[in-house]
């Protein structure tokens, strides 16, 4: 489960932050008069710190530098990434979670506002779809859930998915210029024909309420091609496999969070209104044929399009279709 | 007869579209009325034990007012929230949610309606129990549609 640190090795690592960033020390005796606190208890918090995976240097007259932090989205790494922001507040972060959605859940329930986040270095039952398993090694991705409680009627929330997709693709097109990965209908994200990442939602509504949403997004970031278990390493991809890129997580959750807060107000006024051009436009099946695997049939068909209700457009012999369920296949 | 066999008998009147439904026994005497769209009317009538009877008695066990007896349980639906696929089981190779006849509780997770890859637990929202499951497991479900029904209690 989560767990919580006390304030001071924050607000230390804070102090050490700014110093590094004027490639300077600060010395024991400073951090002590700001914090009042004994210089064994700095000790103490420096330690706590290194364990965390900072590597901060001791010199004897001159004291201590943070030379490097880790790439983790913990609490020490976000805090202060999250100050004034609409979503991501309040933060909780799991080293290991069976899964951030379900986690996250329990916390909806026990009356989180909307905003709340919790993300996990690990899952030990990370899920897709129908019980399929997410595969979530440690210490190279992303799996993070968000809570929200729109004020929507119930049907319009699956087509949140949607959005929270594109959120994420404006993320990457920030952090990542070079690489153009793309949104598959409707819940997964692909770069070069491989899967980099998903989106799965769990909601909790009445017929005329929405409870909340969680918006779960679990993104392949620095992980090596080692890792990955056989069965996945002809479909599956990275940010850092495709783009020799090493990134740091704690930043692109930010990035990501701020463009999830940039769909969020405009979805819940219209939908998915404003956004079907760019849905089309990032789409990996735009125009190409697909086999559709529907509850009572398959269709072959193509892609044109995604309709404001979220449902995937196809052109088929027997005339148009909109899919809202099913698995597609490229043909 | 109890409450449950006088609902399945409500049940078999609306599902055959019976309008009418009376059963004598010694015991018992059970009328159903149901008007074309109404709910049934029960009417029961317990005829007391049938131990010998003083002399003076015999006239009063028949006329014994029809007692709006067993105040119709109260039943109710859960419908879906929105359109999408329904799943009675958490993955395909799970045991399901509930069954016909399960106590629920108001947080019991009855049910699964999918929609684009938003999962939607369906909760009992009340206490008591599966009166009858409405949906086929991975079918289709329209907004508003009726998929579980409760009896609270």
């Amino acid at each position: 489960m989560t767990r919580r640190l006390s304030n001071s090795p924050s607000i230390i690592l804070g102090i050490l932050r700014e110093a590094a960033l004027r490639k300077a020390e600060v010395s024991g005796e400073n951090i002590c008069r700001g914090l009042g606190v004994s210089r064994v208890a700095v000790w103490k918090h420096i330690q706590t710190l290194r364990r965390h995976g900072y590597k901060i240097e001791a010199h004897t007259r001159r004291g201590y530098r943070l030379h490097l932090a880790p790439d983790c989205p913990s609490e020490l790494e976000m805090t202060p990434r999250l100050q004034g922001r609409r979503l991501g507040l309040p933060f909780r972060y799991a080293a290991e979670a069976d899964s951030t959605n379900r986690l996250l859940t329990a916390w909806a329930e026990e009356g989180a506002p909307e905003g709340a986040m919790i993300a996990a270095d690990t899952q030990n039952g990370g899920r897709g779809r129908r019980g399929r398993k997410w595969f979530s090694p440690p210490g190279c991705n992303l799996y993070v859930s968000v809570l929200l409680r729109p004020a929507v009627p119930p049907p319009q929330v699956p087509s949140l998915a949607l959005a929270a997709g594109l959120a994420v693709i404006r993320a990457l097109r920030r952090v990542t210029p070079t690489l153009d990965p793309k949104l598959k209908w409707p819940n997964d994200l692909y770069l070069d024909g491989r899967k980099l990442g998903g989106i799965l939602c769990d909601m909790r509504a009445e017929s005329d309420h929405v409870h909340h949403v969680i918006v779960g997004i679990g993104l392949n970031v620095n992980l090596k091609k080692s890792v990955l278990p056989a069965e996945l390493r002809e479909t599956a991809t990275s940010l850092r496999l495709a783009g020799r890129l090493k990134i740091n997580r704690p930043a692109l959750l930010v990035a990501i969070l701020e463009e999830l807060e940039g769909v969020y107000q405009p979805w819940c006024q219209s939908g998915l209104t404003h956004f079907l051009d760019e849905l089309r436009a990032c789409s990996w099946l735009q125009d190409k044929p697909v086999v559709a695997v529907l509850p009572h049939e398959t269709l072959e068909g193509v892609v044109t399009g995604i309709a404001a209700s979220g449902a995937l457009l196809l052109k088929t012999a027997s005339g148009p279709r909109e899919i809202h369920a099913g698995d597609i296949r490229l043909v | 007869m109890n409450i449950d066999e006088i609902t399945r008998i409500a049940e078999l009147m609306t599902d055959h579209a019976l309008t009418e439904f009376v059963i004598e026994s010694p015991e018992i005497k059970l009328s159903i009325k149901r008007t074309r769209d109404g709910a049934p009317v029960v009417q029961f009538t317990a005829v007391p034990a049938a131990a010998p009877a003083p002399a003076a008695a015999p006239a009063a066990a028949p006329a014994a007012a029809p007692v709006p007896a067993a105040p119709a349980a109260k039943a109710c639906t859960i419908d879906s929230p929105i359109v999408g696929t329904f799943y009675a089981a958490a993955s395909p190779d799970a045991p399901p949610f509930v069954k016909v006849g399960d106590k629920v509780q108001e947080d019991t997770v009855i049910g699964i309606v999918e929609a684009m890859k938003v999962m939607n637990e369906i909760k009992a929202e009340k206490r008591g129990v599966i009166r009858k499951i409405l949906v086929e497991n991975s079918k289709p479900v329209e907004f508003g549609q009726p998929m579980f029904e409760i009896e609270e209690g």
